[in-house]
C-alpha cells in the first residue's frame, strides 16, 4: 500500500473537551466482573459454530480446529480481539467455537468431513453456523452454512470518485449472508450485494470485552502504584512484547511471539528502568501512551501522524513515550509496519527520537491486567471504522481514551466513556493503492499545533491519573484557595 | 445410532438435463440461421495452460462442429479463422497474437448487430467488450481473485474485478466451470439460479500421443515418482509439498518427486527450503519448469500418482488429466476439486502436511493404478468430461435462448398470453421473472 499526502488546513484549532466520566479522580479499581451475557442468539445453540477472520491461514495446520487452539498474533484490538471475546463469551455458556482459516475451502460434501469429528456422538444431524469477523470488505462465506457477519465497524469515510471493485466501499457484503450482528447500535448497517436488505441485530452487552473481563477476573489489574513492579521480563512472560523504532527488525516482527525482540530491545528495557527511577515521589511511573493503529483502515492518518510526531520537537521534549499497537493485520497490510518504520527512520531529523517511539503486541490475555498500570491514556483515530470496539476495550481496561481528529458527524453515545475528543484541524489527502483499486481519501487529521496540544493534554492526564488521590485533593484545595 | 453428519444442503445433482448431441444442436442452430461469435482474447498467450487451454479446446470443438457458423473475434475486430485454427494446431498463441496486431489476421471490424440479429457471443473468460450481441454468455473459471486475493497480484485482481459486475449483468446466461463456481456466483453476487449454468471442463489428448509414447524406449525398473502439475504460484500450495519433503525426508528414499509447471507470480512465497537443495542435486526432487503437452502426457502416464494440493480451484483440470490416463490422484478437498475427482481421488486437508503424508504413504503401500475397477472409473471420467460435452452444455442453453429470440416460440407465447394459466416451459427450471435476464437485478455497486 502506498500513500502520498497533501496537507490542507481547513480551520482553526477547535478543541472540545467532553469529559464523559470522571477519570481524573477515579481510583483505577475495577468493578467485579459481570456475569456472562444472558442473551445469545437462539440459533447459535445446538449447532456447530465456526468462526473465521481475514487471515491467509499461514501457520494453520488444519482446515478446522477449535478456536482455543488459534495462535493469536495480537488480541488487544481488531478481528483477533473479536475472536478472543467471542470465544470467551461462548465458552461461558458452554458452547464450543471452531476456527476455520479458509471458509472458502468448503464446497463439496466430502470437504465438510473435518467438521464431523467435532460433532458429539449422540447427535445425528447438526447445522453449521459460520460467524465471519473482521472488515466487511474482506467478508467471505462458508457455503452450506448459515453465514452471519459480526461487524465491529462503524461509518467509513468514503473515498473520492468511483470504486471499481464490487466490495471496495466496505459497506457491502456478499449476498449469501443471512444476518449481521453488531456490538453497538451506533455501528454502521451493512448492505448485501445488489443493495439488498439485511437483517441486523445487536449482540449482548459486553460481548466486545468478555475476554478482557475474564482476564481481569483471573489476574487482578495492577494499580498505578504497582507500576514500578512491571518489568519487560514480566511483560514478555505474560505475552506483551515491544521494541523501539530504532531497534525494529521486520523479520522478528513477523513471528507470533517475538520474545527475542523484547530481549534485544534495549530501548524498551531502558524505558521501563527510567520509569522505575522516576516513579518515586508521586511522579508518573510509566509515561506510556497507547496508540491503536488499525491496519485494516486504508484511510488511516496514523502513519502520517506518527511521522509528524517523530519529526517534531514536541515528543522529544515530552516525557511521554508513544507505543503503537497495530491490529487487523492481513496479507495485504503485513508490510505496513516495516514500511512505516523505514519511512520514519529515513525522514526523521533526530534519530534519537526513534528510541522513544515503540511498537508493541499483546498476544496473551494474561498481559491485559498490566495495561491499566502501564498506560496513562490511549489514543484512538477518530475516523477509524472500529473506533467503538477499540474504545470499548480501553474502557474495559480502565484506560482513559482520547479520540483524535474525530469528525463532528461521528457521535458517541453515553455507552462509551470517552475522556476527550480532539476535532480535526487539517485534512490529509491519502492516495491508496491496494487490491480494491486506486483511490483518494480525504482524511481528517491534526496539525503540528494540535498534536503539541494533544501531548500536553496527555501529560496532564498522566499526572492526574497517577498522582495519588490525597495529593490531588491537596493540590485542588490549594488551587481553590489561591483563586 | 445414525452416522453423525452435518446438515449441509448439497448441490442439486439433477441440475443438468442431458444436453442434446452436437449434430442435433448443429442442425437446429443452422436451421435458425444463427452465428456464433467466439472471443479469442485468452488465446493470445504463448503457453496455453489453465484458461487459455480451456478457451482453445472449446473454440476448437465449436469450430469443428460449426465451421460455417462460427466466427472468431477480438474486441471489435473479426479474427481470421485460418490464423486461429493454426494456433489450435500449434497449441500456442504466439503467432496468432503477432499476426493479429500486425494486421494479417484481422478480418475487418465486427458488424453492427441490431437487437434482432441472429448472433450469439461466447466469451471463454473476462469480457473485453460487452452488450454487442443479442445473446451473450461467458465462462467464469473461478472467483479466486475475489475470494482468495492473497494469491494474486493487484493487477490481476483489478483486471478481473473491475468489470465482473458488468460482465455478469450483460450475460444472458453465465456458465461456471463447476457447481462450486456457480454456487460462489450465487453466494457472492446473488445471481438468480436461472441465469447460471454449469459447463464442466473437459480433457482430451491428441490421438497420436499414446502411439508416440508406446514407440519411445522404455526405462526398465524405473523408479516410482509422484508428479505435481501446475503453475508455481501460491494458490497451488506447492509449499505444502516442500514442507512434506522437509518434514518427512524418508519419502525421498522411496520415490522421487517431480514438480512441473512454469514459474508464476509471488514466487517469493514458495521458495524452496535450503534443506531440499541436496534432494534437487541428487535428482530426488526434480523441477523441470514448463513442459510441453506431450511431455506432460508422458509424465502423467509414468507417475505412480499425481498430487494436487491447491487451496482453491474453479475446477481442477490437472486432476482430470491425471485420471484420464489412469493415474491415481491425491488432491486437496478444497472448493471444486472433489467435483472433478469424484470417488476416484484420495483427498487430504491442504493445511495439513500430516494428512498429505498419510495419503502418500497409503498410496505407496497400495496403489490402485492397476486395479480394474479404478481403471474403469477413469475411463468413465474421461468419457464424461470431454470438450464436446462442454460445448453441448453451452449450446443447449444458447439454443433455447435462440429459439426464444427467433420467435419460434412466438406463437406459443401468444397462445399462452391469451390464456389465464400460462404454462410456458422454460429451457431450464426457472422461477418467475425469467425475462429479467440481460442485466436486470444485477448492477454494479
Amino acid at each position: 500500500m502506498s500513500c502520498s499526502r497533501n496537507i490542507k488546513t481547513v480551520g482553526k484549532i477547535r478543541q472540545i473537551v467532553r469529559p464523559k466520566f470522571e477519570t481524573q479522580r477515579q481510583k483505577t479499581t475495577l468493578a467485579p466482573a459481570p456475569a456472562m451475557p444472558e442473551v445469545v442468539p437462539a440459533f447459535w445453540r445446538d449447532v456447530l459454530l465456526a468462526a473465521s477472520i481475514p487471515t491467509n491461514g499461514a501457520g494453520c495446520e488444519s482446515a478446522v480446529k477449535p478456536a482455543a487452539q488459534y495462535s493469536y498474533r495480537q488480541r488487544l484490538f481488531g478481528f483477533e480481539a473479536q475472536l478472543s471475546a467471542l470465544s470467551a463469551m461462548l465458552s461461558g455458556i458452554g458452547q464450543r467455537l471452531l476456527f476455520v482459516p479458509a471458509p472458502e475451502l468448503f464446497a463439496a460434501p466430502s470437504s465438510y468431513r473435518p467438521f464431523e469429528r467435532f460433532i458429539a456422538p449422540e447427535r445425528s444431524n447438526v447445522g453449521l453456523v459460520h460467524l465471519r469477523l473482521g472488515m466487511a470488505r474482506h467478508a467471505r462465506l462458508l457455503k452450506g452454512a448459515r453465514n452471519v457477519m459480526l461487524s465491529a465497524e462503524a461509518e467509513i469515510l468514503p473515498p473520492l470518485g468511483p470504486q471499481s471493485h464490487p466490495f471496495a466501499s466496505g459497506q457491502v457484503v456478499p449476498s449469501g449472508f443471512a444476518e449481521q450482528f453488531v456490538y453497538y447500535p451506533e455501528q454502521m448497517p451493512l448492505r448485501r450485494f445488489g443493495n439488498r436488505e439485511f437483517a441486523r441485530a445487536v449482540l449482548p452487552a459486553g460481548a466486545a470485552m468478555t475476554d478482557v473481563r475474564e482476564a481481569l477476573a483471573r489476574h487482578p489489574a495492577m494499580e498505578p502504584a504497582e507500576a514500578a513492579e512491571i518489568t519487560p521480563k514480566l511483560c514478555a512472560a505474560r505475552g506483551l512484547f515491544g521494541c523501539s523504532f530504532a531497534e525494529f527488525d521486520a523479520e522478528e516482527w513477523r513471528g507470533t511471539e517475538p520474545a527475542r525482540m523484547t530481549a534485544h530491545s534495549a530501548d524498551w528495557r531502558r524505558a521501563f528502568a527510567l520509569a522505575r527511577e522516576s516513579g518515586t515521589g508521586g511522579m508518573p511511573a510509566h509515561p506510556f501512551i497507547l496508540l491503536a493503529w488499525n491496519l485494516g483502515n486504508p484511510a488511516s492518518m496514523l502513519p502520517a501522524l506518527v511521522l509528524r510526531l517523530c519529526r517534531s520537537e514536541h515528543l522529544r521534549n515530552s516525557p511521554l513515550r508513544v507505543v503503537l499497537f497495530p491490529f487487523n493485520e492481513t496479507w495485504e497490510t503485513a508490510q505496513a509496519v516495516p514500511q512505516l518504520v523505514e519511512q520514519v527512520r529515513n525522514e526523521t531529523l533526530r534519530p534519537q527520537i526513534l528510541r522513544s517511539v515503540f511498537l508493541a503486541r499483546l498476544s496473551r490475555p494474561e498481559a491485559l491486567p498490566l495495561l491499566p498500570a502501564l498506560f496513562a491514556c490511549g489514543w484512538i483515530e477518530g475516523a477509524d471504522p472500529e473506533r467503538f470496539f477499540t474504545l470499548a476495550r480501553l474502557n474495559a481496561l480502565r484506560i482513559p481514551a482520547m479520540m483524535l481528529a474525530s469528525p463532528e458527524e461521528f457521535r458517541f453515545s453515553s455507552t462509551f466513556a470517552l475522556h476527550q475528543t480532539i476535532p480535526p484541524d487539517e485534512e490529509l489527502r491519502l492516495r491508496v493503492s491496494d487490491q480494491f483499486g486506486e483511490r483518494i481519501h480525504l482524511v481528517p487529521s491534526l496539525s503540528h499545533r494540535a498534536l503539541a496540544d494533544v501531548l500536553l493534554r496527555s501529560e496532564e492526564m498522566l499526572r492526574q491519573r497517577f498522582i495519588p488521590a490525597r495529593q490531588m485533593h491537596h493540590a485542588e484545595m490549594f488551587a481553590i484557595h489561591a483563586a | 445410532m445414525p452416522p453423525k453428519r452435518l446438515a449441509i444442503p448439497t448441490a442439486s445433482e439433477s441440475e443438468e438435463a442431458e444436453p442434446l448431441p452436437l449434430h442435433v444442436l448443429k442442425r437446429r442452430i443452422c436451421k435458425l440461421g444463427w452465428t456464433l461469435y467466439y472471443d479469442v482474447s485468452p488465446l493470445f498467450e504463448e503457453h496455453w495452460t489453465g484458461i487459455p487451454l480451456v478457451a482453445a479446446r472449446l473454440g476448437e470443438v465449436l469450430f469443428d462442429a460449426f465451421p460455417e457458423n462460427t466466427r472468431f473475434f477480438y474486441e471489435n475486430h473479426l479474427v481470421s479463422s485460418e490464423a486461429v485454427v493454426d494456433a489450435f494446431a500449434r497449441n500456442s498463441g504466439l503467432f496468432l497474437q503477432r499476426d493479429f496486431f500486425k494486421g494479417d489476421a484481422r478480418e475487418g471490424p465486427m458488424p453492427l448487430l441490431q437487437a434482432g440479429s441472429r448472433a450469439a457471443g461466447i466469451f471463454p473468460s473476462v469480457k473485453r467488450v460487452r452488450r454487442i450481441f443479442p445473446i451473450e454468455c461467458s465462462l467464469v473459471h473461478d472467483l479466486s481473485t475475489l475470494i482468495t486475493p492473497q494469491f494474486h497480484v493487484f493487477d490481476t485482481i483489478r483486471y478481473h474485478m473491475e468489470t465482473i459486475c458488468e460482465d455478469l449483468a450483460s450475460n444472458t446466461v453465465t456458465f461456471g466451470v463447476s457447481r462450486a463456481t456457480v454456487e460462489d456466483l450465487k453466494a457472492y453476487f446473488g445471481i438468480e439460479e436461472y441465469r447460471l449454468r454449469v459447463a464442466y471442463n473437459g480433457v482430451s489428448w491428441p490421438w497420436w500421443f499414446p502411439i508416440q509414447l508406446a514407440n519411445e524406449p522404455r526405462e526398465e525398473n524405473a523408479e516410482p515418482y509422484f508428479l505435481v502439475l501446475g503453475t508455481r504460484e501460491p494458490r497451488k500450495n506447492i509449499a505444502c509439498i516442500f514442507d512434506l519433503l522437509n518434514l518427512f525426508p524418508d519419502l525421498l528414499e522411496d520415490c522421487r518427486f517431480v514438480i512441473a509447471g512454469r514459474i508464476g507470480w509471488l514466487a517469493e512465497q514458495q521458495a524452496i527450503p535450503a534443506a531440499l537443495e541436496t534432494a534437487i542435486a541428487q535428482k530426488r526432487l526434480i523441477l523441470p519448469g514448463f513442459v510441453s503437452e506431450f511431455e506432460k502426457y508422458r509424465l502423467l502416464c509414468g507417475a505412480t500418482a499425481t498430487i494436487y494440493p491447491s487451496f482453491f480451484e474453479g475446477f481442477g483440470l490437472p486432476i482430470l488429466e491425471s485420471l484420464s490416463v489412469g493415474t491415481p490422484c491425491i488432491a486437496s478437498f478444497s472448493s471444486a476439486i472433489p467435483e472433478a475427482g469424484g470417488e476416484l481421488c484420495t483427498y487430504f486437508d491442504p493445511f495439513s502436511v500430516e494428512s498429505l503424508y498419510r495419503a502418500v504413504r497409503k498410496l505407496l503401500a497400495c496403489s490402485p493404478k492397476h486395479n480394474r475397477e479404478f481403471r474403469a472409473g477413469c475411463r468413465a471420467v474421461a468419457k464424461r468430461f470431454t470438450w464436446q460435452n462442454t460445448a453441448r452444455q453451452i449450446l443447449s442453453v444458447l439454443l433455447a435462448e435462440m429459439e426464444h429470440s427467433a420467435g419460434l416460440a412466438a406463437g406459443r407465447i401468444a397462445f399462452i398470453e391469451s390464456h389465464a394459466k400460462p404454462e410456458l416451459a422454460p429451457p431450464w427450471p426457472a422461477p418467475r421473472g425469467r425475462r429479467r435476464a440481460n442485466g436486470a437485478g444485477l448492477r454494479s455497486e
